[in-house]
């Protein structure tokens, strides 16, 4: 053995990896030669000492932190569409599966009088048999050409004309109301749960009802896209633009040029109409989306959008952790800019990233002391198709902060919809326990013992297990 | 003197307390790792979290020790896991699962830090390492000796702060460190001796790291 060897063998040494032959061999070395010796001595007593001076392990809220990021990491890919066709799918019958459906989809576009607004009728037969009704009519309100009384129920995907004059009233299934004035015209899109109202002319008072987790609520013009995040507000769509109003709440609208931003309560947007548009640029009745515009040129591709949609998150954190709230929700604005969908074709991996500079927006708002901000954003990440982990930790955290500022009922709704969202999510025991023990806080000593029973199944060894025990006796007084 | 190197040379690490070789990333009381990787191949989000509780620290130190104490060690840990969970179809169980993930580790923390400019330790930011014991000099002593080690790991280059992470501090044989690196035993070699021949001659002109060096002042 030469010195180069010993030399290499030293930490194995160290480690008991050596035979005893090569043992004896590295040994008989060092007795004979000083600097190995020399060498073997310092690297002998540096080695566990290097060894023990390992940075600390992280501490248990930055375990926590990681895990609840890489679950949310984890659930969002999950939640990406899979791909349409099984691996096992026998790649035979791919081609004329393929061309089946292109021929499908063809024969239905010929047969279809017009695009249907989102979801279509076909994939969703109970959209077409609407989900408003009319409550109150003054005036005249017809659908294709047929006049409709007070009471009648409307079906979706139709053009409802109102004319001059004319004031309508609809309830929607899950309690939403609609007041139209004429003249307009609108279709009701989606269902009761997913609704999307197109509205092409005409002024709508909207009041939202509080919807459930998943459910949505948008209207959309020619020029904006409203999408509902408070209870109230009026949108008009006349021949000069699009406006929005909102008078409680708070609504994200989209503009006709991609942009996008949100309007609180007390503040208005509005978007002018094209100029003269030729007739084949102008937007689609049914289309729901935004038309594009011509700045559209030079459009980055989707790789490239995502690619600055994630650094804008790094950038974001990095800014966070060093304690920088500000830049980091002006970093968060930037890359949600920089990572609208260009095309409208790459939205599927746009999402995940999407979420993360949502997520990033709340935690930045909390950082900063915004709180009131801080649940509104927390609260925009409860929606449909969101990863589940990702709403259980927004609506975790929303109903912490709801439950400091003593708004107790807010953080019982929002700890019971974080505990729904993810039951076998990474926060599932912290929103259990803040579910009962904001359900006891509420005086609610039925809904607390029934929590606190099913903590004390599901964490019989947990932290709270002393409080779910008083709880969850009978007669226990909250 | 060289009869006494002989008799005192130190035991394996399973029966050192001082020292936390690679061994310890797995622990005893851990659950059967193989059974693990199975349900979360079938994605059961409860393996997912045993997996990741199981390895967090390793995979933790493992960042730490080649990209310092940046703001991003984090996000390299969360994405290594990402990584490996994404991945674990692939993982055929030819290696220990820590080694497959020390590898995804390296890859996604030096892939991450690759255009990072080096940068010097100033020794405040390591305080969040202090030892837990309550004397302050011995805490002292310790910030001072992470410090440096933290320091001497920075000036090497990647590569080679690589191997010398994965072979000397984490206790990966070469065969290991050369599998993980993906590159060839020999390299490895020769990487880690590059660094060594690095840290000794820093450490010739520290005079205040004495307990570093073997008692009796050999050096």
């Amino acid at each position: 053995m030469n010195c180069t060897e010993v030399e290499s063998r030293l930490v194995d040494v160290v480690d008991g990896r050596l035979d005893p032959v090569a043992t004896v061999r590295l040994h008989a070395h060092i007795e004979g030669c000083a600097d190995c010796r020399t060498r073997a001595a310092f690297w002998r007593s540096a080695v566990p000492k290097m060894r023990g001076r390992a940075p600390d392990p992280p501490d248990a809220m930055s375990v926590r932190r990681m895990q609840v990021e890489i679950e949310r990491l984890i659930a969002a890919e999950t939640a990406t569409p899979a791909p349409p066709v099984s691996r096992r799918w026998p790649r035979l019958f791919l081609p004329a599966t393929l061309t089946l459906l292109g021929a499908a989809a063809i024969l239905l576009a010929l047969r279809a009088p017009s695009k249907p607004l989102a979801p279509s009728p076909a994939a969703d037969p109970a959209a077409n048999d609407g989900y408003a009704t009319l409550t109150r009519l003054t005036g005249t309100l017809t659908i294709g050409g047929r006049a409709e009384a007070a009471a009648a129920r409307l079906p979706a995907d139709r053009e409802i004309v109102l004319a001059a004059a004319t004031e309508a009233e609809l309830t929607l299934d899950r309690g939403s109301t609609l007041r139209i004035n004429g003249p307009a015209r609108l279709r009701l899109g989606g269902t009761a749960r997913a609704v999307e109202v197109r509205l092409d002319a005409g002024t709508l008072d909207a009041a939202v009802a509080h919807r459930l987790a998943g459910e949505t609520f948008a209207v959309a013009t020619p020029e904006l896209h409203v999408v509902v995040r408070g209870t109230k507000f009026t949108v008009a769509a006349t021949t000069t633009g699009s406006s929005v109003r909102v008078s409680e709440g708070r609504v994200a609208v989209r503009f006709a040029d991609g942009s996008e931003r949100p309007v609180g309560a007390g503040e208005s947007a509005s978007w002018p109409a094209p100029a003269a548009p030729p007739p084949s640029e102008a937007p689609a009745a049914s289309a729901l989306a935004i038309s594009p515009t011509a700045a559209a040129e030079a459009r980055p591709t989707c790789g490239a959008v995502v690619r600055a949609c994630e650094e804008a998150g790094r950038a974001a954190r990095r800014s966070m952790r060093s304690g920088d709230a500000a830049r980091a929700l002006r970093l968060i604005a930037a890359g949600s800019h920089d990572a609208r969908d260009p095309n409208a074709t790459c939205s599927s991996s746009l999402i995940a990233c999407e979420d993360e500079l949502r997520y990033l927006r709340a935690e930045a708002f909390r950082q900063e002391g915004a709180l009131d901000e801080a649940v509104a954003a927390y609260h925009q990440l409860d929606r449909h198709g969101a990863p589940a982990a990702m709403r259980q930790n927004a609506l975790y955290a929303a109903a912490q902060i709801e439950e400091r500022q003593g708004q107790r009922v807010q953080a019982h709704s929002d700890y019971e919809r974080a505990l729904g969202a993810a039951p076998e999510g990474a926060l599932r025991e912290e929103a259990l326990v803040g579910s009962m023990e904001s359900a006891a806080a509420l005086g609610d000593a039925r809904r607390a013992g029934k929590l606190a029973r099913r903590y004390l199944e599901t964490f019989p060894g947990g932290l709270r297990v002393a409080t779910a025990r008083r709880l969850a006796e009978p007669g226990a007084r909250p | 003197m060289s009869r006494s190197f002989f008799l005192t040379f130190p035991a394996p690490p399973s029966t050192s307390s001082d020292v936390r070789a690679v061994s310890d990333a797995s622990p005893s009381a851990a659950p059967d790792v193989t059974a693990l990787v199975d349900r979360a191949r079938r994605r059961d989000p409860a393996a997912f979290r045993e997996l990741f509780r199981t390895y967090v620290a390793l995979v933790h130190r493992v960042v730490r020790r080649l990209a310092g104490p940046a703001p991003d060690v984090e996000d390299f840990v969360q994405a290594a896991f990402v990584e490996a969970f994404r991945s674990l179809p692939d993982f055929r169980g030819d290696a220990l699962f820590s080694t497959w993930l020390t590898r995804i580790t390296v890859r996604v923390t030096m892939h991450g830090t690759r255009r990072r400019p080096p940068r010097a330790l100033p020794l405040e930011e390591t305080g969040e390492h202090a030892n837990d014991a309550p004397d302050p000099e011995r805490i002292a002593a310790a910030r001072e000796e992470i410090a440096f080690l933290e320091g001497l790991l920075a000036e090497m280059r990647p590569k080679r702060r690589a191997a010398f992470v994965l072979h000397v501090l984490e206790g990966h044989s070469m065969e290991e460190v050369a599998a993980i690196l993906n590159a060839s035993v020999s390299a490895v070699k020769v990487r880690v001796h590059d660094a060594r021949r690095h840290i000794e001659r820093r450490c010739k002109r520290r005079p205040e790291l004495a307990d570093w060096l073997p008692s009796g002042g050999q050096r």
